[in-house]
């Protein structure tokens, strides 16, 4: 029997209650949408680190909250107490990236191991609601090593652990936490497909580290704009006419291979891709143009997506457009010049990257430049019939901080 | 990419010289064609804009500049491609990508008709180099495309190349004076009919007798209309949907039972905000995209549930009919009554030529009503949403004005 907010059965506004809610009801939770009248909870169930007033979050519920939220695409749901319908958390969808649908779930802090209790039962309601009732072939979910409840109580209905990113998370009261990736896969698309943790990935390369090309302070004037200077290469920001040069080099591209296929792109939309970012500070992706020093030519990108700068992690990317400089160390030392900047000036304390399974090559170079292998997330895209997986790497600041380093004297 | 070190720097032969990179066929290295090629529009293009904007009405370069930096770029996940003749770079067409929810591709070609003959040439070159960078290099499971059964040259061109008709829709298209019927086209990937079979061959199943029966219409009133209606019938009447309707679909959209949630593939929650701030963006459009009426109690006053149109195409005079039900009234007769008045509304009011509707695979039960309204059926569209471990498949259905106002009357 649900009872109100007030906890007088029967005389609360319904969509408060979850009187005759049929699914996503647990025995001392329940998920719902959110309402505006949610905004004096706010503290509880909203994802911020920061004070917000019922009135600021109100009108951010009224207002942006609303235009960008879709049970189709991405949506926030509250985990709510049954006993008295008092918000205690959130579960975020995000159903953007078929046929993985990725899931979160964030508590009020200040409930404690009831809190993760809450978790644990609204997440084992979540991830089957979407693999088995909606039948989407898996939904995926990060969890910090340490809340032990939560994973158990997912693995006991049949999800499982892939990978671990060692020390990601920042622990509350101080410290280093790892983070866990866990998968709850369709069962029918399992039967059609086979067990994807049965497929074994290939492997090139001898898997050992070499040295770190580090940054070096140039002779005379740094190059315009430069931000870290190498032997060969430098990092500067992106500008507009990098957005030419993306776009000339991506429809020339010759490897469909490490992506899924070819993509172009128009000198418009590479330009509102580096100015997006930019405008925001501090910025959702840092992304860097990789020039020649000799001859200042833009030959490629290297940055790191979605920066969490509370967590103080990552995950690092890179891309050569102008086929001429593969394969010849410059991606490894604009890579190296990247991990010195965001290690040393950002302060991050870890990275991550993905590898498509099919694409060894750039496992065997992460693992060079230092990255460990995390693990695995499978199903991530289309690809030959079947979904394909990725493996996942990690790279902490402290292993590369202990990497030997090039001597530039003795190897120009 | 590996990490070595190089004792020599490489060079790059075919770097472009000084400080231009010009965008042209030459060198591109996929979406190449003999006469044309493809590569995504930019603000230059605007100066071809009728040739490739596919618009009734005319649109100034300044007007199309606007749209390619503005609402074209934040058209997330669509792509925008510009067919391109090679010997002058003129843009001559456009290609339009959108995904589907399972990373499928539907496909929408135009090319500058004024180019006569040539532009059927350029619309196949441009399908067949589509098909295999978009399906094949992407590792796309499907791509479809709707196409006027009059534009022969593609479609002949189109089986050549694979593709497969698995629907029409009659009388659909308004082209050159007249009405045409649509061909709804597929391409599958032939690594995903290896791992899932061809979905052609998997049967509808049906159910109901699938004869039509009489139209329930909408009557003349006694007294005063029902406050704010658009039609009246007898048990039902269709009213604009509101704010308070939106909240009653979201409390509905938590208490729907899984043996009841056929109408989709499981069930999903909505928020009253986020329905009702769906709702509101079409009502604020002079020619709404989707029209979408409460469907109310005459007799008591209470809402019973929600129908309307979608992807409304007045130039073409069609729309997708739609309905959904409170549980406690599905079975009974109200979305058929409900459903009559939209063909009304439709046809008598709007003037619409004809409508479709399509209808998950799993669901018999709508699929039934809809045959016993009278709708025929035109086919199907594979592969748009997973379920039970494959892709699923959608019925369709087209019904003409003519057809319905032949119907026999209750």
């Amino acid at each position: 029997m649900a009872t109100t907010r007030s906890g007088q059965p029967g005389t609360g506004e319904a969509h408060l209650t979850s009187a005759r809610q049929t699914y996503l009801v647990g025995e001392t939770v329940y998920i719902r949408s959110v309402t505006p009248a949610d905004a004096e909870w706010a503290s509880a169930w909203k994802d911020t680190l920061f004070p917000q007033a019922p009135e600021r979050v109100r009108s951010w519920i009224e207002d942006d909250f609303t235009k960008n939220s879709n049970p189709y695409r991405v949506n926030t749901y509250l985990i709510v107490r049954r006993s008295d319908d008092r918000p205690v958390g959130s579960v975020r969808t995000d159903y953007r990236g078929f046929p993985h649908h990725d899931v979160d779930a964030r508590m009020d802090p200040l409930s404690g191991e009831q809190g993760l209790a809450w978790k644990a039962e609204a997440l084992a309601m979540v991830l089957p609601w979407i693999v088995d009732d909606q039948q989407r072939p898996k939904a995926g979910i990060k969890l910090p090593a340490n809340e032990t409840p939560v994973i158990e109580a997912i693995q006991a209905i049949g999800a499982r652990e892939t990978a671990r990113f060692r020390e990601k998370l920042a622990a509350p009261g101080g410290g280093r936490v790892d983070e866990l990736t866990l998968e709850y896969l369709n069962a029918d698309w399992v039967a059609r497909l086979g067990d994807p943790a049965e497929v074994s990935f290939p492997r090139t390369g001898t898997g050992e580290p070499r040295p770190v090309t580090a940054p070096i302070v140039p002779d005379g004037d740094p190059p315009t704009n430069a931000i870290r200077v190498g032997p060969r290469v430098y990092l500067r920001a992106p500008q507009k006419s990098d957005a030419e040069a993306f776009a000339y080099w991506a429809a020339r591209e010759v490897d469909a291979s490490w992506d899924n296929g070819r993509q172009p792109f128009s000198v418009s939309a590479a330009n509102s891709w580096f100015e997006g970012f930019q405008k925001k500070t501090p910025p959702s992706v840092i992304d860097f143009a990789v020039c020649l020093r000799e001859t200042d030519e833009f030959i490629g990108l290297v940055g790191v997506l979605g920066p969490d700068y509370h967590h103080r992690f990552g995950e690092s990317a890179s891309m050569i457009v102008n086929p001429a400089y593969r394969e010849a160390g410059y991606g490894s030392e604009a890579k190296h010049l990247l991990f010195d900047y965001v290690f040393n000036t950002v302060g991050l304390h870890a990275l991550q990257s993905y590898v498509m399974f099919e694409n060894p090559r750039s496992a065997a170079a992460l693992r060079k430049q230092g990255y460990r292998e995390a693990g695995r997330d499978h199903w991530i895209m289309n690809r030959d019939g079947s979904f394909v997986s990725f493996v996942c790497f990690d790279l902490l600041a402290s292993d590369w901080r202990a990497m030997p380093r090039y001597d530039h004297d003795t190897n120009p | 990419m590996t990490q070595t070190k190089p004792t020599t720097s490489p060079t790059s032969e075919n770097a472009p010289q000084g400080a231009k990179y010009p965008l042209q066929w030459q060198g591109q290295t996929f979406l190449v064609g003999e006469e044309i090629y493809l590569r995504p529009i930019d603000k230059d293009d605007a100066k071809w804009s009728m040739s490739f904007r596919d618009s009734l009405f005319p649109l100034s370069p300044e007007r199309t500049e606007e749209w390619i930096t503005g609402d074209m770029l934040k058209g997330e996940g669509k792509q925008h491609l510009g067919i391109r003749r090679k010997s002058d770079e003129r843009v001559v067409g456009m290609a339009t990508i959108d995904r589907t929810q399972i990373g499928g591709r539907w496909l929408n070609l135009h090319v500058d008709p004024l180019f006569g003959s040539k532009a059927d040439v350029w619309k196949l070159e441009a399908l067949r180099m589509i098909l295999d960078w978009a399906v094949r290099e992407q590792h796309r499971p499907v791509l479809h495309t709707i196409v006027p059964a009059s534009d022969q040259s593609l479609l002949d061109g189109a089986r050549n190349l694979g593709m497969r008709e698995t629907a029409r829709f009659r009388e659909y298209f308004f082209r050159n004076g007249q009405r045409v019927d649509a061909l709804v086209l597929e391409y599958l990937n032939p690594d995903w009919v290896n791992t899932l079979g061809d979905p052609n061959e998997i049967e509808l199943e049906r159910a109901g007798s699938g004869e039509p029966k009489p139209v329930s219409a909408s009557v003349p009133l006694d007294g005063d209309p029902p406050k704010n209606a658009v039609m009246v019938g007898q048990r039902v009447y269709l009213r604009p949907f509101t704010k308070a309707d939106a909240e009653q679909f979201a409390i509905w959209s938590r208490r729907e039972e899984a043996s009841e949630a056929g109408f989709n593939v499981g069930r999903y929650m909505m928020s009253k905000l986020g329905k009702w701030s769906w709702a509101e963006n079409f009502q604020k459009q002079e020619f709404p995209e989707w029209i979408r009426f409460a469907v109310v109690d005459r007799e008591t006053d209470e809402l019973v549930g929600g129908n309307g149109m979608l992807d409304m195409h007045y130039h073409d005079r069609r729309g997708e009919t739609e309905s959904f039900f409170l549980p406690k009234y599905r079975g009974q007769g109200y979305g058929t009554e409900g459903k009559h008045l939209v063909l009304d509304y439709a046809f008598n009011r709007l003037d619409l030529h004809m409508v479709t509707s399509w209808v998950f695979f799993p669901n018999t039960r709508s699929a039934a009503a809809l045959r016993k309204q009278g709708y025929r059926e035109a086919g199907r569209i594979n592969w748009l949403y997973s379920n039970k471990g494959t892709f699923d498949n959608f019925v369709v259905f087209d019904y003409l004005a003519e057809e319905w106002r032949a119907m026999p009357r209750r």
